[in-house]
């Protein structure tokens, strides 16, 4: 964090007051020129966003810990990792990778000025968002009809929590996808607003980032402990 | 890309073109990542039925690896997605150190609190 | 996220005096106002946090005393705690990091003016919703720990824990919005030159408080939700009858707990480590080795939480691990104090009361840490866990440390925020009153718990020799409101007819003291260029010496007075923070109310959309 700059330069001593929340779409990305210079040159919202983020790892590595602390406690004869079914969730898990892509392309689209891309990307981003979502309603609904919930034993209130932590997640960063998508419909984005897009990214690649870790810590290895293996 | 926008210190610090638009990955590069990403994803679950679907074959060796492979599996997803597709390979490094600082926090607290509760205190 | 409006024009031809009343207040984005607001509030809090403690010591002042129930006391015992913590201390400090991070870095405002607002609010709204609890008797009195399964529905089942819960949650929101704000704040909005390592101390503790914040809150906010889960929705979080581990609870607790300590104290340390300089006329000493101590201690601060369960039977391991990490804690503190003892040594040292205070400080807080690195061994724990050892411990340094620390401040920067001086007699006999009351309060709190007396006991039987210092403790409390009233009395005295103070009555070294007081609202006419730690110094010296040569004076951060200069674009007030705030605390009060049909917490669902339109119409209206 030491990066000592002091920018003495002309032009730099009046800056703009506020930095206020919303510009972000007068910052635009740090590629694209800084109107309102700051210290390390870094975009107000870019830090704001890998700050939240940062803080984020710890919201979500106290839920696995509190997942894998008890984890192998189940009490006899209640549900347990058996009734994970793991070739549908590998579905569900690349599902979310594949949005992860959609997305990616559709800032790569916007930064290249293709408008077309940009939405088409967005919509598909969301799309499979919201699949991921279905998905996980029918597994929650199939569980809770198989007398895994989360009130029958630890293991199944710690994985709903986890696990519906991580939905509330994909559920807002849908919500913002489709704004934005809805937003460039309409009004479309400039290439130089194009951090509008690249924060969402950053939220949406982390929620994808922690449900890789979901997927192994939560699904793959518990499933593998129980007896018998991968059956 | 005038010498005087406030991003111009830290890319002269870098000594490379980092932020120029050639240096991020490009679509191609994008899909390929994907394809890495689900062969790894089809890997851990192959991996996950080998054990005990070949133990006639005398592969039951497996079995105490399995856990390892998952974590080192998730870890290189984890890599890419975050040094790629949220382009933290090839941005300012202050972002790197703060999810950095804040993901070695996490994981050592949650070690602790998984090796404490599991009675693997030696 | 989105906006439809484009870049503002550079200068504005609004005009930029304060606009005053009620309306102003509630849609202000100045970081000055919100640091007014946050500490009035908190102060306000810190006073019925100390109704509380005043009750507690009344119970306890003779044995067998049968003036308030038990479930009562524990009530009184929680929320003194959790009122003093989370409603006052901490927001005391945001209350400092809002007036004086901006000014001291060279800042117009912070990164995020309404996230700011927001924060305000909801922090305020959170600690009106835990006060509430005294308006239906519902008191949160399961001990401000809330230890499993202690706090499951099946032992607690009023809403006395649903209003801990709740309340906390929404104080943890705002804690997060404010710390995420100020680290982007001090990251990217430093004057031009003002590098890291030319910040004043105040700021870099600010910085490493914020990162405390971050690290150590979400691991809170898990755990509460797991309560609430448990209370609410039926999961077994904490319920051992159904195969959980209480110690689930602790251990998250506490690896929040020990951070929120370091960030309970360092604040503390900033303000110290600005007032000592100032008052020696002597820069810092140890600049780096401050900055890095700090650096030790918060990133130790993750290493230790299981010292608060050595009880708990952990295992040698475990043992050896927390004790030791804890005593490698009392090495980067004790670099801090010699380091102020370093400043202070061979200083001019000027004992007005914001010097008395932080002199204060470093004694009470020595005192304090003493006792906190001997029950950091583990068989001294076992004697002194949960005794009144403890008590006597954790007030040496939150009361001695933090709150001389942050009285410290407010003598300091009182002339900053108001424009008039404090008497200084008064604040004289304040810190006096304080200083011998606290010592009469709390230092006997060694002795019983030394002699065995339990912590948290509402009554206890005649004939255990513990009479004689309850009455003591009880006596310096009432003293101790005694010198906190004094000071009320010296703020209003001040406010009303208080000598004005001019813009830099102490000789500052920092930025703040080169512009008015109370600051105009763009703070800064024009940014200031640093090229020093000291920057004000430096340029006072320099300023006197080309006086003396007969040279124009070179000007680094003086004041432009220049009208046209002072049209500087301020950002637009805004109501949607307030909304948002408003939503949000729904949101989480919805558990405490009757639900619908018994299965929808009816106005958390009715909080979504007020959330919902707070949030929508903050991003699309312009920001200024």
């Amino acid at each position: 964090m030491a990066r000592a700059i002091a920018h003495d330069e002309q032009g730099r001593l009046l800056p703009q007051a506020g930095h206020g929340d919303s510009d972000i779409h007068d910052h635009g990305h740090d590629d694209h020129g800084g109107e309102h210079p700051t210290s390390t040159g870094l975009n107000n919202v870019k830090v704001l966003m890998w700050t939240f983020i940062a803080s984020e790892c710890l919201l979500f590595g106290s839920l696995i810990s509190t997942y894998l602390a008890v984890e192998g406690r189940t009490i006899p004869n209640t549900p347990g990792p058996e009734l994970f079914d793991i070739p549908y969730t590998s579905v569900s898990a690349f599902v979310l990778l594949f949005s992860s892509l959609s997305m990616v392309l559709a800032l790569a689209g916007l930064q290249a000025g293709d408008q077309r891309q940009l939405r088409i990307w967005l919509f598909v981003t969301a799309a499979l968002g919201l699949v991921f979502l279905g998905g996980q309603y029918y597994e929650f609904s199939t569980f809770y009809f198989e007398e895994f919930w989360l009130d029958k034993n630890f293991l199944g209130s710690s994985f709903f929590l986890l696990t519906g932590f991580h939905g509330a997640h994909v559920t807002v960063g849908v919500i913002w996808l489709l704004a934005l998508w809805l937003y460039s419909l309409r009004y479309g984005i400039a290439p130089e607003k194009s951090l509008l897009v690249e924060i969402s990214g950053l939220y949406w690649h982390f929620v994808d980032v922690v449900w890789i870790v979901i997927f192994a810590v939560v699904y793959l290895i518990p499933y593998s402990r129980i007896e018998g293996g991968g059956h | 890309m005038s010498r005087d926008y406030p991003g111009a210190d830290a890319e002269a610090r870098h000594g490379s073109t980092a932020h120029d638009a050639h240096a991020h990955p490009t679509p191609a590069t994008y899909i390929k990542i994907a394809v890495i990403l689900l062969i790894i994803t089809i890997a851990e679950v192959v991996v996950l039925y080998i054990p005990s679907e070949t133990e006639g074959f005398g592969l039951t060796w497996f079995q105490p690896v399995l856990i390892p492979a998952f974590l080192i599996l998730a870890a290189i997803k984890f890599v890419i997605v975050v040094g790629y597709y949220m382009h933290l390979k090839f941005d300012d490094s202050f972002f790197l150190r703060v999810f950095g600082f804040a993901l070695l926090i996490a994981l050592t607290i949650a070690t602790a609190v998984i090796a404490l509760f599991h009675g693997i205190s030696l | 996220m989105a906006t439809t409006t484009q870049a503002p024009p550079r200068v504005l031809r609004r005009p930029v005096e304060a606009p005053s009343g009620l309306w102003s207040w509630l849609t202000t984005v100045d970081h000055k106002r919100i640091g007014v607001l946050y500490g009035v509030s908190s102060f306000l809090f810190f006073l019925a946090g100390g109704i509380d403690a005043l009750l507690i010591r009344l119970q306890l002042g003779k044995p067998m005393n049968e003036l308030f129930s038990p479930d009562h006391y524990n009530g009184f015992v929680t929320m003194h705690a959790t009122t003093m913590i989370f409603m006052a201390l901490m927001p005391m400090s945001v209350a400092f990091f809002n007036y004086i991070v901006p000014l001291q870095i060279g800042a117009r405002d912070v990164a995020f003016p309404r996230l700011n607002a927001f924060s305000f609010w909801v922090f305020l709204l959170g600690g009106l919703i835990m006060s509430s609890s005294y308006l239906v008797d519902a008191i949160p009195n399961q001990g401000w720990y809330g230890y499993a399964p202690l706090t499951i529905r099946e032992y607690s089942p009023g809403l006395n824990v649903d209003f801990w819960i709740v309340g906390l949650q929404i104080l943890g929101v705002a804690t997060i919005a404010g710390a995420i704000n100020f680290f982007v704040t001090i990251i990217n909005m430093r004057a031009p030159g003002m590098s890291l390592m030319r910040m004043p101390l105040f700021c870099w503790m600010t910085l490493i408080t914020t990162v405390l914040i971050l690290l150590a809150f979400p691991v809170f906010t898990i755990a509460l939700t797991e309560l609430l889960f448990d209370r609410h929705f039926g999961t077994t979080f904490f319920d051992s009858t159904r195969g959980a581990d209480p110690l689930l609870w602790q251990h998250l607790f506490w690896i929040f707990g020990h951070p929120e300590v370091y960030i309970l104290i360092m604040p503390a340390f900033g303000i110290i480590s600005e007032i000592i300089p100032v008052f020696s006329r002597k820069p810092l000493f140890g600049y780096a080795a401050m900055v890095l101590a700090s650096m030790a201690i918060a990133f130790l601060g993750f290493g230790v939480w299981a010292h608060h369960m050595f009880t708990t039977g952990a295992g040698p391991v475990a043992y050896t691990f927390f004790a030791l990490s804890t005593m490698l804690i009392a090495v980067p503190t004790g670099v801090k104090i010699f380091n102020w003892l370093g400043t202070l040594y061979g200083g001019s040292i000027n004992l007005r009361p914001p010097m008395l205070f932080a002199v204060g400080f470093i004694g009470t807080f020595v005192i304090g840490g003493l006792s906190g690195v001997m029950h950091g061994t583990v068989p001294v724990d076992w004697q002194q866990s949960d005794s009144y050892w403890i008590v006597a411990h954790i007030h040496y340094v939150l009361f001695g440390g933090t709150m001389f620390a942050l009285f410290a401040g407010i003598h300091y920067w009182w002339p900053k925020f108001t424009g008039t001086m404090l008497n200084d007699k008064l604040g004289q006999a304040t810190f006096w009153t304080m200083l011998v009351a606290f010592h009469v309060t709390f230092f006997p709190m060694h002795f019983l718990g030394t002699a065995g007396m339990p912590r948290r006991m509402s009554i206890y039987p005649t004939g255990t020799g513990w009479d004689f210092w309850n009455l003591v403790a009880t006596v310096g409390a009432f003293a101790l409101a005694a010198s906190v009233w004094l000071f009320v009395m010296n703020a209003f005295i001040s406010l009303r007819r208080g000598e004005p103070a001019g813009n830099d009555p102490w000789d500052g070294a920092t930025l703040e003291w080169a512009i008015a007081s109370p600051p105009p609202v763009y703070n800064f006419a024009r940014i200031p260029t640093v090229s020093s730690r000291d920057p004000l110094w430096v340029e006072k010296r320099s300023e006197e010496t080309a006086v003396e040569l007969g040279f124009a004076p070179r000007r680094a951060v003086a004041v432009v007075a220049d009208p046209v200069e002072a049209r500087v674009h301020m950002p637009n007030p805004s109501f949607w923070p307030l909304v948002a705030a408003v939503g949000l605390s729904m949101i989480f009060a919805g558990f405490l109310m009757p639900w619908y049909l018994g299965a929808f917490p009816l106005i958390t669902l009715l909080g979504i959309p007020v959330l919902m339109v707070g949030i929508t119409s903050w991003s699309f209206e312009p920001a200024g």
